[in-house]
């Protein structure tokens, strides 16, 4: 997902939760940041360089791929951004470094989202945002894995259709792709930028929904493809009802983190909250735009009554770089922080103890899980 | 067609697809062999030719060209197969007259091999061994091909 949803939509979803406007700003500016908070800006700041969130793009061209870099990357992005939803899944015949990808493959409701929530419950807001991020993410990039691999992220660049309905009628037409990063995505000719193809396996270009563009990304849209993990099985993709349901889930989410309701479950949405608002949701999802933030802000604004200030990046940083060292975890960023090593810690020991070394390994050190 | 159908349908027409981009890189194979066999042996072809004793040079450039022309016409036939099979399992051609050419090779390749197990000089062992399994892969392609193409057939006769 984007700046769209991750800050603005969490932060209208935050204030249906019943908190308040300074504690919606906080969440969605932490949801938010786990797309920015890479190495390059923990180093700038001086903060521990594994608590990164994300790699920036110049960070994954240098990255090794060899099992150290791999490790690396897999425990970011699968943390973070493509949590797995079925660690354990089976699939006959394949060897044991296929099932070793194939159980990274991201979808939502997983236990792995509920431990994500979990661990979040009595801790800062800042871990609450991150918590939105892992939950929204688990909607839009679902069939993706968090790590390089040709044979579980590669799609069939011959079968991508566009779904819409006219009069009544599912039409499909043809999604073409080109490799012109510097050229936006253009909606209307169903012309859009995704990775290059390369045959070797553990590329970047195969990390996470690069095949797939920014496809996933956009709530308008619905799309049928093939996974290369599918067993040329056709995969449809609705996210707008996708991105409904992570809307509403959230909201349900941070119910439970605030205390309202005792338990967090898997496929559960709270609908009742939702359901007056839901033309406005379904209003701002589908339409065909690359980029939903002006919308969703407006949506907001109008909930709160309150102004929501555009995301910055720089925020933060003043107050952290400025605090004594014994006191940089009362900091914003500094809470931030806390919040992406123990869910980095959680997934990584997750992935660890169910046999597979592509997160790397993780030890328990008292109640707590660290990387 | 039902789901397993579809799929199935979709996994053929993948290998007829993948099959054909594969005989139009082995034409580039089959092209580069017949070169190097040619230029390696030219003085035996001409011997064994009667060429050797004509002294215009004129003639035997000529057949030179003829036959880089008759393996460049081969490679032609390659590349058409392969590209009639790429549209083919793409969807976008619906005859099958590839298949003809596609059998034709086959059996071509197929005689060629025993070629391979008279013997020979062991200085040459090495590239006839590479040459071996570069046929070999050319037999396994063009079978996939063939065997992908009648299946893709049957599945749409089933469920016209």
């Amino acid at each position: 997902m984007q700046e769209d949803f991750h800050y603005y939509a969490t932060y209208c979803a935050a204030c249906l939760a019943g908190y308040s406007h300074e504690e919606s700003l906080d969440i969605c500016y932490s949801a938010q940041f786990v797309d920015l908070c890479s190495k390059t800006l923990l180093s700038k700041i001086r903060a521990p360089l594994r608590a990164a969130t994300t790699q920036l793009q110049l960070e994954m061209m240098d990255a090794r791929t060899d099992i150290i870099g791999l490790q690396e990357i897999t425990r970011i992005w699968s943390s973070f951004h493509f949590l797995p939803g079925d660690l354990y899944a089976q699939k006959e015949h394949r060897t044991k470094r296929y099932m070793n990808k194939y159980r990274l493959i991201c979808r939502p409701n997983g236990d792995l989202l509920v431990e994500t929530v979990r661990i979040a419950k009595g801790k800062s807001l800042q871990h609450t945002g991150i918590a939105m991020h892992v939950l929204a993410d688990t909607w839009a990039h679902q069939y993706f894995a968090g790590t390089p691999s040709l044979v579980i992220n590669n799609t069939d660049s011959d079968f991508f259709w566009e779904i819409t309905e006219q009069n009544g009628e599912e039409v499909r037409r043809p999604i073409r792709f080109r490799h012109n990063p510097s050229a936006p995505d253009d909606p209307e000719k169903a012309l859009y930028t995704n990775s290059l193809y390369q045959a070797s396996e553990n590329t970047i270009m195969n990390l996470g929904h690069g095949r797939a563009g920014h496809l996933p990304d956009y709530s308008y849209i619905r799309y049928a493809y093939l996974p290369a993990w599918g067993d040329y099985r056709e995969i449809v993709k609705d996210n707008p009802q996708d991105y409904r349901r992570a809307f509403a889930q959230m909201v349900y989410a941070m119910k439970y983190l605030r205390g309202e309701t005792d338990t967090f479950e898997k496929d559960t949405y709270d609908r009742t909250s939702v359901e007056p608002y839901e033309e406005r949701l379904r209003s701002i999802i589908e339409k065909r735009q690359l980029l939903a933030s002006d919308d969703w802000k407006r949506f907001g604004e109008e909930l709160s009554g309150k102004e929501i200030p555009d995301f910055s990046i720089d925020r933060y940083q003043k107050e952290y770089t400025d605090a004594q060292e014994d006191k940089k975890n009362e900091t914003f960023l500094g809470k931030f922080i806390e919040g992406a090593l123990a869910q980095k810690g959680m997934v990584t020991h997750a992935i660890d103890q169910s046999g597979n070394r592509l997160a790397g390994a993780s030890e328990v050190i008292r109640s707590e899980v660290v990387e | 067609m039902n789901e397993e159908q579809t799929v199935r349908f979709r996994r053929y027409s993948k290998n007829v697809a993948s099959s054909g981009s594969a005989v139009i890189l082995l034409s580039v194979w089959t092209l580069i062999k017949t070169l190097i066999i040619v230029v390696q042996n030219w003085d035996a072809l001409l011997k064994e030719t009667g060429l050797e004793e004509i002294s215009q040079e004129w003639v035997q450039v000529t057949v030179g060209l003829v036959l880089v022309g008759i393996y460049a016409v081969l490679v032609l036939v390659h590349v058409g197969l392969g590209i009639s099979a790429i549209r083919y399992g793409r969807g976008k051609k619906k005859n099958r007259w590839f298949l003809i050419l596609a059998v034709l090779l086959l059996a071509l390749t197929v005689f060629g091999m025993p070629s391979y197990f008279r013997e020979y000089d062991t200085a040459v062992q090495d590239t006839s061994i590479a040459a071996f399994l570069a046929d070999a892969t050319t037999i396994f392609v063009l079978i996939d091909l063939i065997y992908s193409s009648i299946r893709m057939k049957q599945l749409e006769n089933q469920t016209a």
